[in-house]
Order: C-alpha cells, then structure tokens, then sequence
C-alpha cells in the first residue's frame, strides 16, 4: 500500500501536467510552454514561500503568477496570430532565464536553493517549510489531485463547455458559424493549462522543500508524450501516467538505483525520454498518414 | 538518427517536434556520460575530451578570433542547397511536399520519402553544426558546448520566414544579438543565462504579425480608394 501512494504521489506532477496538455490539446492548442511554467510555478512557489513565510500564500501567489501570465501569452497568440508553437519554446527559453536571473539576484545562486544553505546565509531565521507541507507534496495532495481532474474530465465531457472546447480543436469553423468566439476557448484552455503545470510545480517543491534548476525534468514534455500516446483521452492519460510512474519507480529504487551502481545517474536522465519514444514506436497509430 | 522522427511521423502521425525533442533529450545524456566518463581527459578538471591534435584542427584565419575555412564551406552548401531547392524539379517536388502535402499527393510525389529526406539533410546539417564547432572552435568536446544551438536554429529558421534567401541575414542578426549579450553579461558581471532570455524575447515576437497585419489593410484600403 505504501508502494502504492508512494508511486502516485511521485506521478502527481505528470498526471497535473498531462491533465494540462490533454485540455490544450483538446482547444487545438499543443501546450509545449508546460514544461516552462513547472518551473516558473516552481521557482516562484519556493520565493514567495520564502517571502511570505507561508508556503500556501506561496504556493496560490505562483499559481496567480503563471496562471495570468499564461493568460496574457493566449491573449498575445490571439491577438497577433502568433505561432502557439513558437510562443510555446519562447516561454520555456524565457523561464529558464528568468529563473536563473532572479535566483541570481535573490538567492545569490543559480544552483539548488535549499533552506540549510539560505540559513546559511542568514536570509530567514524560521523555518518556512515543514514536514506538513512536505507531506502535502507527497500524499496528502493525491485526493485533492484526482478530484480536480475528474471534475475536469466530467466538465469536458458532460457539459456544454467541454463540448465547445473539444470542437475548438477538431471543428473550430463550425463554431465561428454559430456565432461562437473560438479564440476565448484557446485563451481559457492555455490558463488552465498554464494552471495545472503551476499546480505540477508547487507539488515538486513541496516535495523537496528546495528549488533545484530545471526541477520539471521534462516532465512537460513527457506529459505531451503521454497525450498522444493516451489517444487524447483522459482515461488514457491516466493510464500513460501510470506506466510512467510505474517505470520511473522501478527504475529509481529497483534496477538502477544509484546505490546498486547498475546505471549512472546522468544516464538514468535519458530513460524516461526513451521509455516514451519505445511507447510511441510499438503503439499503433490513431489516424497514420496514410499516404 | 532523425530517421527516427521521420519514421515516427510517417507511420504514427507524430509530431517532429515532439519525436525530435525525446530523441535528443534521450541522447544527451549519453552523450555527457560519454564525454565526462568513458572519453573524458582525465588529466584535466573540465569534463571533456581531450584537446584534438593540431594536424586536425581547422586553421584559424583571423587569429585569435576561430573565425577558420568552415565559415565558407558552409556558404558553398548554402548555395548549392538553394540551387537544388530553387532550380532542379526534384528541389520543387519537395517544397511542394513540405508547403501543400495534399496537392503534393494528388500530383503524384512521394510525401513521405520528401519527409524522411527533409529530416536526414537536417540531421546532417546539425550534425556537421557540432562538427565544426569541435574541429574549429573548441578542439574539444566538452559537457553542455551544444546548448542551446538547436534552438538558436530554430528561431533563425521562423525569422527568415522558412526562406533559404533570408537565412543568411537572419544568422548574422541573431549572431550579433546572442554574441552583443554575452558581452554585456561579461562586462557587467551579470552571472544569469542571458542569452536563454533575448532567444526567448525574439522567439515571442518572431512570429507576431503586427506589421503584416497593419500593411496588409493600409494596402487594401489604398486598392479600394483607387477603385
């Protein structure tokens, strides 16, 4: 049992992130910039905490920032007939640059910042981060998790909205003739997107109670794997999820621990990405270009 | 290697972007492993190779500056890639391939082998880009020299619109922007990626089309006042 929420407290982030990329995907929208705002929301969860002292304070002043930031990016790629795609890179480009600024300028580091070393430093003098909210990065924040994307998978497909935002991305015309504005389902797909990967974010943080660089380890790009290979559906991306947690917990604590020396850590980096490129080689094709 | 994305993209309907992407993320850190363990000068503290012979090296024509020969061998493909496109029937098959798939199958070309020829050549070309820069800017390989050119070329290829034409002054403009930041950031002593911010800055206006929107209906304002 333990092994059990163990293994879906570590795919928290992906499943929030895939949950993301799934709603963009459905608007027509393929939500690449999640990779970048894992980080943004991590980032800015672990500052905020610091400031405020309030990792919760911390953790919904991030998910306002990456929220209406993405918000602003939709209305930006509306407005100009920008390539969402490029928008997409830009972010995740910018993200990891702005981190690095501001960790500079705030934590005078671009590398891991950890309460002991801001301790050191004589920053803060309490401790922000406790064994509850580390907790709540690791199980409690399991049931809080699947009810939001069950409320999201039963308003995708059991309300007018969801029907509306699904045809956005298959049949946008048919919308524009009945006198619907597309362009606001694309705007509200990348919030919540832009909403979920914060969510993905502040649970990595929590986690560690740190912020360490570049801590979505593609997770953003891995949860735009699972999409596809979920066939655009939310049960299937429930299941993607799970055989990728299930793969990174067997690769991180049986077979290639870094303590059985079986693989190097800088090696283990790659598996998850190839686990996903086999998913797609052997997964037969939806709709394969048949010419 | 790109037979991989191209293949993924024929016979699974993957977006290259998407394929492309794991399949480098994957290979990088082989590639680290590679060069900080099994490659690695273990003389030395930096994770690298060790230093090519001189022999092997491209000569540096405006010395200290590695400004060296692969600067022209680079404009003689660009040149006979532009011939090939522009020129030769084979050259418009394959634009017509990438520009109208579909007109491109109704008019009897091969879609897919142009997909699977577009990747390869871009392959290739990536992979002369590290060629190049180990034989003739580095002389070694170290951990992370790569970083980011992938998607310098990337935002190269959106600004010159996809035209071979504007390829050209598009590098050059990025070149002097990422080169003018690194300097800024060197003289400043500003210790923050910015090079990761003006590639994103420029990433999220290239595609903008404020101007072309704009002319576009000052023109068709000045076409129905000469009617």
């Amino acid at each position: 049992m333990s092994i059990l929420i163990h293994i879906l407290g570590t795919s928290l982030p992906l499943l929030l992130a895939s949950f993301g990329a799934l709603i963009s995907e459905y608007a027509g929208v393929m939500a690449i910039f999640i990779d970048g705002v894992i980080n943004l929301s991590s980032f800015f969860c672990f500052a905020f905490s610091i400031w405020t002292g309030n990792p919760f304070l911390g953790s919904i002043l991030s998910l306002l920032v990456c929220t209406v930031s993405m918000g602003l990016c939709a209305f930006y790629v509306e407005k100009t007939k920008a390539n969402p795609f490029i928008v997409g890179i830009s972010i995740n480009l910018g993200s990891t640059g702005i981190i690095s600024l501001l960790s500079s300028i705030w934590f005078k580091t671009k590398g891991v910042v950890s309460i002991p070393i801001l301790f050191e430093k004589s920053i803060i003098t309490n401790e922000v981060f406790s064994t509850a909210t580390v907790r709540f990065g690791t199980t409690w924040a399991i049931i809080p998790s699947f009810i939001l994307i069950t409320l999201i998978s039963v308003l995708l497909y059991k309300s007018p909205w969801g029907t509306k935002l699904r045809v956005t991305g298959t049949n946008s015309e048919v919308l524009r003739e009945r006198g619907i504005n597309t362009s606001y389902y694309r705007i509200e797909s990348w919030i919540i997107a832009g909403c979920l990967g914060g969510f993905a974010g502040i649970i990595s943080t929590l986690k560690l109670s740190a912020f360490v660089p570049n801590i979505s380890a593609g997770t953003g790009w891995i949860a735009l794997a699972i999409v596809f290979l979920g066939r655009k559906t939310p049960i299937g991306t429930i299941i993607g999820t799970a055989i990728f947690a299930l793969s990174q917990y067997f690769i991180n604590n049986i077979g290639f621990s870094t303590e059985n020396k079986l693989l190097s850590p800088t090696l283990i980096l790659a598996i998850p990405y190839l686990i996903a490129l086999f998913c797609f080689i052997v997964t037969p094709s939806v709709k394969a270009n048949k010419k | 290697m790109t037979i991989i994305p191209a293949l993924l993209k024929i016979k699974r309907n993957v977006a290259v972007l998407l394929s492309s992407f794991l399949l480098s993320a994957a290979t990088i850190p082989i590639i680290d492993y590679a060069i900080g363990n099994v490659f690695r000068d273990s003389t030395k503290n930096l994770l690298a190779t060790p230093y090519l012979q001189e022999s092997l090296r491209l000569t540096k024509l405006l010395s200290p500056s590695t400004f060296n020969i692969s600067f022209f061998i680079v404009i003689i493909i660009y040149l006979l890639t532009q011939l090939w496109l522009w020129k030769t029937k084979k050259g418009e098959e394959f634009r017509i391939c990438g520009t109208a798939p579909e007109f491109a199958y109704y008019s009897g070309f091969n879609v897919n082998r142009n997909t699977l020829l577009g990747l390869m050549v871009s392959g290739m070309s990536h992979g002369l880009c590290g060629y190049f820069a180990v034989i003739g800017t580095y002389y070694t390989s170290h951990v992370g020299f790569y970083s980011g050119i992938g998607w310098t070329a990337l935002t190269i290829a959106l600004i010159a619109k996809n035209s071979p034409k504007l390829l050209l002054p598009a590098s050059f403009l990025i070149s002097y922007l990422l080169t003018a930041s690194d300097s800024i950031v060197l003289t400043s002593n500003l210790n923050f990626d910015m090079t990761y911010i003006v590639q994103g800055v420029v990433l999220f206006l290239v595609t903008a089309q404020f101007l072309s929107n704009k002319i576009k209906t000052k023109n068709r304002v000045k076409r129905e006042k000469d009617k």
